[in-house]
């Protein structure tokens, strides 16, 4: 059997012209469709990239810590204990027992009590606090960060911020 | 014989000229007389001082930089469980590991002061104005990758320094209004200074800030090329028309005016080979005579009684003691903003105001207070 092949012409362009400073139909359509995908592929990769960037942030919800006993904490003394990755120094004021973040509110160095001048001092930009971790001197914003006590039977616990999964 | 010749019509083969210089024109195709052209490039008699020749210093140094840091690659591991230990073998036990830490050490503090000084001169010498505003923005740039290699840098040591530099230099971008956060995150990897802080800083300081200056070099050169070196000369001599003073006395008839310009090679390379050589022999005893140390390993729940940062970053250390976190903060985006336009806001004054010679005064005041301030904390 043979099979005529013949070489239709093509068809007529359709597409109008541009008129002077004015879109055709077809051309805003095409144009806006690449626009429109254009746009949202672009969205999606910023959404993935920053998903890279930023890996999910850890849940983090608090626990209570069992910190020490009582009788490891006579009045005036001072102890330094690492909760959950929190590293507090835990104070006995006269039977109230108060724990402070080490953490410098200025730009996160970390403090330490200095028993000869009664303060708390960061090395970092020499700020002071009091014993009550209230800024006294240098550049810190704010007062030491502070943690709840709770005493029960002879021993203290600590409710700290703890971290879950994430990065 | 018939010759073949391209669908433009040029012979496929032609007759080269003999010799390695033939050679290179045939496979190489640009017209060596270019780059004579290019080097022969008359720049004016100001260059001659050698402290109008410290713009090739830094590039010198950056190879030094390039090569030693290559080598140290392949020793260092950037992992905070062993970066340390990987340091220390590179300094005690890879035998010539001590000399290539120590060039590296100082000559990114050579680079440093060199970059400084060039911008300085520039600054006072008012070198920026129209129509080389974008080439001081692109040099301040420069500065701003110089800085964080040195940051970058001396945060893969992972010793006690480094550690709690990287945790008070980071913590600063978080004082940076609505993006200072996101800053802060992208870089640490997470809320706090950890593991994924030096994988992402490593590639920084060996990828993207390589990467980074070399782009910003080459459009600096191209720049400079482009608009030619200021006539210094020239300006002054307009200064003083326009001050109404006189101007220099003319050469004695007779006697020829010196020429206004010297050519750029061999001449002016070899004032910048001259600086960059008495660097190299500055570096070199600098290493042997003190190689850099390595402090107590990062203990990231005890900062050492006495830290500071390297002596460049003093300035905005002291600062940062004074003024209370967000003004001291702010106060040095403020700055920074008003250093990188400072060719604009110079324009706008003098339109405005009519005054040329700001940038003298404070471009000295600027010198004496950074250095005070260093000299201040140096013995503090």
């Amino acid at each position: 059997m043979s099979q005529e092949i013949t070489h239709g012409t093509a068809p007529p362009e359709t597409e109008q012209p541009d008129e002077e400073g004015k879109l055709s139909r077809r051309r805003f359509l095409v144009s806006g469709t690449m626009a429109a995908g254009l746009l949202a592929s672009a969205g999606v990769a910023t959404s993935f990239a920053w998903q890279f960037v930023y890996p999910a942030a850890a849940k983090v919800s608090t626990v209570q810590v069992l910190a020490t006993s009582l009788s490891r904490l006579s009045p005036g003394s001072r102890l330094t204990r690492n909760l959950e990755g929190n590293e507090i120094i835990l104070v006995n004021q006269d039977g109230h027992i108060r724990a402070f973040s080490t953490i410098c509110p200025h730009l996160g160095c970390r403090v330490a009590w200095q028993e000869n001048q009664q303060r708390f001092f960061c090395p970092c930009h020499s700020g002071t606090f009091d014993a009550d971790g209230k800024v006294v001197s240098g550049p810190p914003p704010r007062p030491l960060d502070e943690f709840a006590v709770e005493v029960k039977g002879g021993s203290v616990y600590v409710t700290v911020p703890k971290a879950e999964g994430g990065a | 014989m018939a010759t073949f010749r391209d669908a433009q019509g040029r012979p496929l083969e032609t007759a080269r000229q003999p010799g390695l210089r033939g050679w290179l024109e045939e496979h190489f195709p640009l017209d060596v007389r270019i780059y004579e052209e290019l080097a022969k490039e008359p720049i004016p008699r100001h260059m001659e001082r050698w402290w109008m020749a410290l713009g090739g210093t830094p590039l010198v140094l950056f190879v030094i930089q390039a090569i030693t840091g290559i080598l140290m690659t392949w020793y260092y591991v950037p992992r905070p469980e062993v970066a340390y230990e990987s340091v220390s073998r590179i300094t005690s036990q890879v035998p010539f590991g001590w000399w290539v830490r120590g060039i590296h050490h100082w000559a990114s503090q050579l680079m440093i002061i060199a970059v400084v000084l060039h911008m300085l001169r520039t600054f006072i010498t008012g070198g920026y104005r129209r129509p080389r505003e974008l080439n001081w923005i692109i040099g301040a740039g420069l500065l701003v990758v110089t800085l964080a290699f040195a940051f970058t840098g001396y945060a893969l040591v992972n010793d006690q320094r480094s550690y709690w530099a990287t945790t008070v230099g980071t913590n600063l971008f978080a004082e940076i209004p609505v993006v200072g956060p996101i800053i802060l995150k992208m870089i640490r990897g997470g809320i706090a200074v950890t593991a994924d802080t030096m994988t992402r800083l490593y590639p920084i300081h060996i990828g993207a800030l390589p990467t980074a200056l070399v782009i910003l070099v080459f459009l600096h050169i191209v720049l400079i090329r482009f608009h030619g070196v200021t006539d210094l000369d020239a300006r002054e001599r307009e200064r003083l028309i326009r001050q109404g003073k006189p101007l220099p006395p003319a050469p004695p008839p007779g006697q020829p005016a010196p020429a206004p310009t010297f050519p750029f090679f061999p001449d002016h390379v070899m004032t910048e080979l001259i600086i960059a050589l008495g660097a190299l022999i500055l570096l070199v005893n600098l290493t042997v005579i003190a190689p850099p140390g390595l402090g107590p390993k990062a203990d990231p729940t005890v900062t050492p009684l006495h830290i500071k940062p390297e002596w460049y970053f003093y300035p905005i250390f002291r600062w940062l003691k004074l003024f209370p976190l967000q003004v001291g903060v702010l106060s040095l985006v403020v700055g920074g903003f008003c250093f990188v336009f400072w060719p604009f806001i110079d324009a706008f004054l003098e339109r405005r105001f009519g005054q040329r010679d700001l940038n003298v005064y404070l471009g000295v005041v600027v010198a004496l207070g950074a250095s005070g301030f260093i000299l201040w904390e140096l013995f503090s």
